[in-house]
């Protein structure tokens, strides 16, 4: 049983890792915490359910084209709700609320346009494939493979190319990074869309096992929050560290206490750990030598 | 503005208002409030029940209203927040004459005995916590199940008629769920069964994994699941997934909806629930799925046909005893004392204000829910 209930905190801890890099691109970039990140995983579900069922559109095609839709908002909403206080050097606690209204916002727009009822997804296949005495289904090892490659490419993005770098600069001080020759406004739209593309890139993924509704974002929102404060904000492999954690303590809690500690237990961790190491698991200093 | 130009502006108002206040006497809107869940994770069903009670208004309104006043409906959005249902209820004497509770089992627990205290009439249509039609409230009344029946009908399918005795109670934590677990394991009990697990969820959760393994590993039979249609869709897909195709699913009548079986797809074939829903055989029924779907595009589900029978039974009722906050104590009354062809069926209460209805067993069958006894 034991396996088994690891391999289920594996699969969920993918999950939230997925959502966890979104906060952490941006993160990475501006210094800052998008509470609407969770909503690009919402509408990513949502519009990915609309173009596979009833526009019949081939998977495939829907996959990018929801990915492009996210990746669009993100760059409109950097561009609508956050570039002036940005480029102002607004308080963080002002951009933090600028996005906690731009998330309220979003989600309405999204209840407004596809109500409240739930979708389902068609899977790549729900019934299960064994290992040993392990049980997966293929859009679950689907949903796993595809959070360690997009974390791979994000990985590879920051610190092996001209772009990160400049968004890594960017992070560390906007101002000298502008200076410097960055251009500003570019980077920032590059790391908004990408980590909305990230978060509409989870919803997809999620919305076969999890069903498409217009709340699923606020459903996931603490625990892949929790999962990028565990991993260390600033580390990109970490989310997959603090997605991990999250997922596996609330399952084996769920599984050998009762259901109903499963989030004290976790949320436990994410304490303890921030107690022995407060920029987490594996957060380094912010400002490093780019 | 001065307090001089304030007296002018009132005093201007008023002028303008009067006239029209004395000319339109007679053709005062009743006012209904459709109190429910618009924004949370019981919309979907707050919102089929605020449908039907509109549907249910342009019908009143187009035969003349209640002896020529128009049916207003005023919504109230709860967010599925108990505390927020206590501000709503203390608001909504002063706004509407009679209310539609379209609520989960917790806001509506919550408001319920202000507007008790306050002497509002409400009609209940998405709640089915057996406490909202046991607590002695007056004004209240209940046009859904009660899980008090409902729980006990499961809990006797599956062990007289499918004759398990190990059987697994999953339950949201919110007051449905709760009421729910609790019945259940009276009714257990009552047959000295003990259910191997009894595990709950929040109404946000989305993985269930944890839960699974363990119904897994105790090998139980069957599993009550008491949520919403989402949960319960969600928990037996993981089901499937982590190989537990075999156990017996057991549910409320919330359940019997186009909804589950379409969200479900085959992982939900073979659920048992309870039915004591709309019978396409009645022709306000029929009329109102029509009316219904070509109006919202969406399938009519019992919640529609509540909102849409709560609606008509309060017109009636406003219709005998009067429109004024003052006859609010003999609608109640009026209320109970409902003989009604809806499109639930005949609606009538019981003592408590609880809706009198047969509940059947159905079983889901090649896509359609089917009655089994």
């Amino acid at each position: 049983m034991l396996a088994q209930v690891a391999l289920n905190g594996v699969i969920v801890g993918s999950i939230y890792a997925l959502v966890a890099l979104g906060f952490v691109v941006v993160y990475r970039s501006v210094a800052m915490f998008n509470f609407a990140q969770t909503e690009y995983y919402t509408l990513g579900g949502m519009l990915f359910a609309t173009l596979l069922v009833v526009g019949g559109v081939p998977f495939l095609v829907a996959l990018v084209l929801t990915v492009a839709v996210g990746v669009a908002v993100g760059v409109l909403c950097e561009r609508l709700a956050f570039r002036r206080l940005l480029l102002a050097q607004a308080q963080p606690v002002n951009l933090i609320i600028a996005s906690i209204a731009l998330a309220i916002v979003l989600r309405s727009i999204i209840l407004l346009a596809w109500g409240p009822d739930a979708r389902r997804v068609p899977s790549l296949g729900d019934d299960p494939i064994r290992l040993a005495e392990l049980l997966i289904t293929p859009q679950q090892a689907f949903i796993v493979a595809a959070t360690v490659l997009a974390v791979a490419a994000v990985a590879l993005f920051l610190h092996r190319t001209r772009l990160g770098l400049a968004l890594r600069a960017t992070a560390s001080n906007r101002m000298v990074a502008g200076l410097m020759g960055v251009p500003l406004t570019s980077v920032l739209a590059l790391s908004f869309g990408l980590s909305a593309g990230l978060g509409a890139l989870g919803g997809i993924l999620v919305a076969p096992i999890l069903l498409a509704q217009f709340s699923m974002g606020q459903a996931i929102l603490v625990k892949a929050f929790a999962a990028a404060i565990l991993g260390g904000l600033a580390s990109i492999p970490g989310v997959i560290v603090g997605g991990l954690v999250v997922g596996l303590a609330e399952n084996v809690a769920g599984a050998y206490l009762s259901s109903a500690y499963k989030d004290v237990v976790a949320f436990a961790v994410l304490l303890l750990v921030l107690a022995a190491r407060p920029a987490g698991i594996l957060g380094g200093r912010v400002d490093d030598k780019v | 503005m001065s307090i001089r130009g304030l007296r002018w502006g009132m005093l201007v108002a008023a002028v303008l208002v009067l006239p029209l206040t004395a000319s339109s006497q007679a053709k005062r809107p009743v006012v209904i409030g459709v109190m429910g869940d618009f924004s949370g994770p019981v919309a979907p069903y707050s919102t089929a029940s605020l449908q039907g009670a509109m549907i249910a208004m342009d019908e009143i309104n187009a035969v003349g209203g209640i002896k020529g006043s128009p049916v207003q409906i005023k919504q109230y959005d709860d967010r599925n927040d108990p505390v927020e249902g206590v501000t709503l209820a203390k608001r909504l004497g002063d706004e509407v004459l009679a209310v539609i509770v379209a609520s989960a089992s917790s806001p509506t627990l919550s408001a319920g005995p202000v507007l008790d205290r306050a002497g509002i009439p409400f009609v209940t249509t998405v709640a089915a916590n057996p406490a909202v039609t046991e607590s002695g409230w007056k004004f209240v009344n209940r046009l859904h199940l009660s899980d008090r029946d409902q729980v006990e009908r499961v809990v006797q399918y599956a062990t007289e008629n499918d004759r398990f005795t190990k059987i697994a109670i999953l339950y949201d934590t919110s007051d449905y769920g709760v009421g729910g677990r609790d019945i259940a394991l009276k009714a257990l009990a009552r047959r000295s069964l003990t259910p191997p697990v009894v595990e709950g969820w929040k109404q946000t959760d989305a993985d269930f994994s944890s839960q699974i393994v363990k119904v897994k590993a105790t090998g139980a039979e069957g599993v009550i699941i008491w949520g919403t249609v989402e949960g319960a869709v969600r928990i037996v897909q993981q089901m499937r997934s982590l190989g537990l195709d075999k156990v017996r699913v057991y549910g409320g009548g919330g359940l019997v909806s186009q909804k589950y079986v379409d969200l479900g797809g085959k992982a939900v074939e073979g659920t048992i629930a309870t039915w004591a829903y709309v019978d396409p055989a009645v022709p306000r029924a029929k009329d109102l799925g029509d009316k219904y779907e070509q109006r919202f595009k969406r399938k009519m589900d019992v919640f529609v046909a509540q909102g849409y029978d709560a609606l008509h039974v309060l017109a009636q009722a406003v219709d005998k005893a009067g429109q004024s906050p003052s006859d609010r104590l003999k609608i109640a009354s009026a209320i109970r004392a409902t003989r009604y062809q809806g499109a639930v069926g005949e609606v009538t209460f019981d003592d408590n204000g609880q809706n009198v209805r047969k509940i059947y067993i159905a079983r889901l069958d090649g896509g359609k829910f089917v009655v089994v006894k």
